[in-house]
């Protein structure tokens, strides 16, 4: 089985709006237990709204999806409040934040504060990565060398041009995870070899990437040239494990807690 | 054997270079007739005679089956030039230039003159593109419109960050191509309709990409299978003999 650690509910232009029936029945057919839902309109929207719509669809469905909120780091105390309300009221995970997308530096002193509460909380950010000039992983890794309790996840582990910065951060940090998606071959390869497979995670970044994009970004890892095992903790295991220690109400999948 | 990668690594590098041995039992096991090859990494920073050298002579040694595209860095200024009149002599069928290796931008006023000598042979142009400050896919518009009479070649089509530039970037440029290496299926697929299969080649970048996965992506991308060729072979059979499509 594989567990999806990026896909979004809604794409903004990018897709059609998201439909959580149609959703799971694409899930099935590549042979997926669980997504990971990440928002997209709330990176340009109202961010509660589409916080409430993810936990909503999460709520329906807790067995098949885990959602992560997003917020505007400079909507000042707004934004620290919808820290605690996402984890103690909603079922959301954790956080996702796309800083080129929604045009902040994750160093800048708006998100240091968010990551500072977060890290208080012990919470789970997902970021983009890859991306200068605002999702360079090594702007990451700062974040996870000063919060230590936060777990920080590099949503495409440096795409092709920054992967050695992704490695090197979580090789440095133990707080930091590697999501495959998007990320070279060569560059898997190396990243597979030298976290011997701990903390890497799978990503389609579906309805972002289509429906037809889905099962080709799974064969990139089924094609890396590593034991079966270490596939099947980069497809599976690796994120069952992540989703154990955050999801406190949802099932957890892959057998008993 | 029905296909032709349009650029691939051989030798040893750091990040890319594969052994020759391996890419032609690959090239068996896959059914690709031929492969552009390019040299390693440190060969196309800096040693680019030796890179040369070393696909020059594998392709004298197999020469239906490898196809030397040769490179120099444009800051080696007048040696560069005198590289491409050396390797055209040699037998190289096109230019690559890697700015994010070479540490240029491809709109930099001392590239042109490399971009002219390769054109006075008429070898095609590989580019790869997405990789901001160096490689973007307008920078290699703005070349390319320069030179009409070029055939240049996107690589990457713009991948990861400038899908919103890729097409714009090529659509009314009849001179470029693009390519197939790192990007999704719904991307391949979105480029045949709106550009044509005329414009996109197969290419696996390989070993930095699995020759398999782009094999494997090839042949499932939901198009006719008389694109599937197109992509697969004849644009880029077309355009080593010489002829734009």
């Amino acid at each position: 089985m594989i567990i999806d650690f990026h896909t979004h509910f809604n794409g903004g232009v990018y897709s059609e709006k998201s439909d959580a029936e149609h959703f799971i029945s694409v899930m099935g057919k590549n042979g997926i237990e669980k997504s990971l839902l990440l928002p997209f309109d709330g990176f340009f929207s109202d961010f509660r709204e589409d916080n409430d719509l993810v936990s909503e669809i999460v709520g329906r469905y807790p067995e098949r999806f885990a959602g992560l909120g997003t917020i505007d780091p400079r909507q000042g105390e707004t934004a620290l409040r919808e820290i605690d309300r996402c984890l103690d009221e909603t079922n959301l995970i954790g956080f996702k934040f796309h800083s080129w997308l929604q045009a902040f530096g994750p160093l800048d002193v708006d998100f240091m504060r968010l990551a500072e509460e977060g890290n208080r909380r012990k919470a789970l950010f997902f970021f983009h990565d890859g991306t200068p000039p605002y999702s360079e992983p090594f702007q990451l890794a700062e974040l996870a060398k000063r919060f230590p309790d936060l777990t920080i996840v590099l949503g495409h582990a440096g795409l092709p041009d920054l992967w050695h910065e992704s490695m090197l951060s979580a090789l440095k940090y133990d707080n930091v995870w590697l999501c495959f998606c998007g990320t070279p071959f060569w560059g898997m390869k190396e990243m597979t070899e030298r976290m011997n497979g701990e903390r890497i995670v799978w990503g389609s970044d579906y309805p972002a990437a289509k429906e037809q994009d889905i099962l080709e970004r799974i064969k990139q890892v089924k094609y890396l040239p590593c034991s079966d095992n270490m596939k099947e903790k980069i497809l599976y295991s690796n994120a069952v494990e992540l989703l154990r220690k955050y999801e406190k109400n949802n099932p957890v999948v892959g057998g008993s807690r | 054997m029905k296909w032709i990668d349009a650029h691939c690594h051989v030798g040893q590098g750091i990040m890319n270079g594969l052994d020759a041995d391996k890419l032609l039992a690959d090239m068996d096991r896959l059914e690709i007739e031929q492969a552009v090859i390019l040299p390693w990494d440190r060969a196309i920073a800096v040693d680019n005679e030796e890179g040369n050298m070393f696909t020059l002579e594998l392709a004298a040694k197999y020469p239906d089956r490898l196809i030397s595209f040769c490179t120099v860095n444009p800051w080696f200024g007048y040696r560069a030039l005198e590289e491409i009149d050396r390797c055209v002599a040699l037998g190289t069928k096109g230019l690559k230039l890697h700015p994010p290796y070479q540490g240029f931008q491809i709109s930099d006023p001392f590239v042109l003159p490399i971009i002219e000598k390769a054109l006075t042979y008429s070898l095609p142009i590989y580019i790869p593109t997405g990789t901001p400050v160096a490689a973007m896919p307008m920078q290699l518009a703005y070349v390319a419109d320069l030179y009409p009479e070029g055939t240049f070649i996107q690589g990457h089509f713009g991948f990861p960050d400038f899908w919103i530039d890729s097409i714009p970037s090529v659509e009314h440029r009849p001179n470029i191509y693009v390519d197939i290496a790192y990007n999704a299926i719904s991307t391949i697929e979105h480029a045949v309709k709106t550009l044509g299969a005329e414009r996109v080649l197969f290419s696996s970048d390989a070993p930095y990409l699995s020759l398999d996965n782009e094999i494997d992506k090839l042949l499932s991308l939901s198009i006719t299978e008389e694109e599937r060729q197109l992509i697969g072979r004849d644009n880029m059979k077309a355009i080593l003999e010489g002829g734009r499509r």
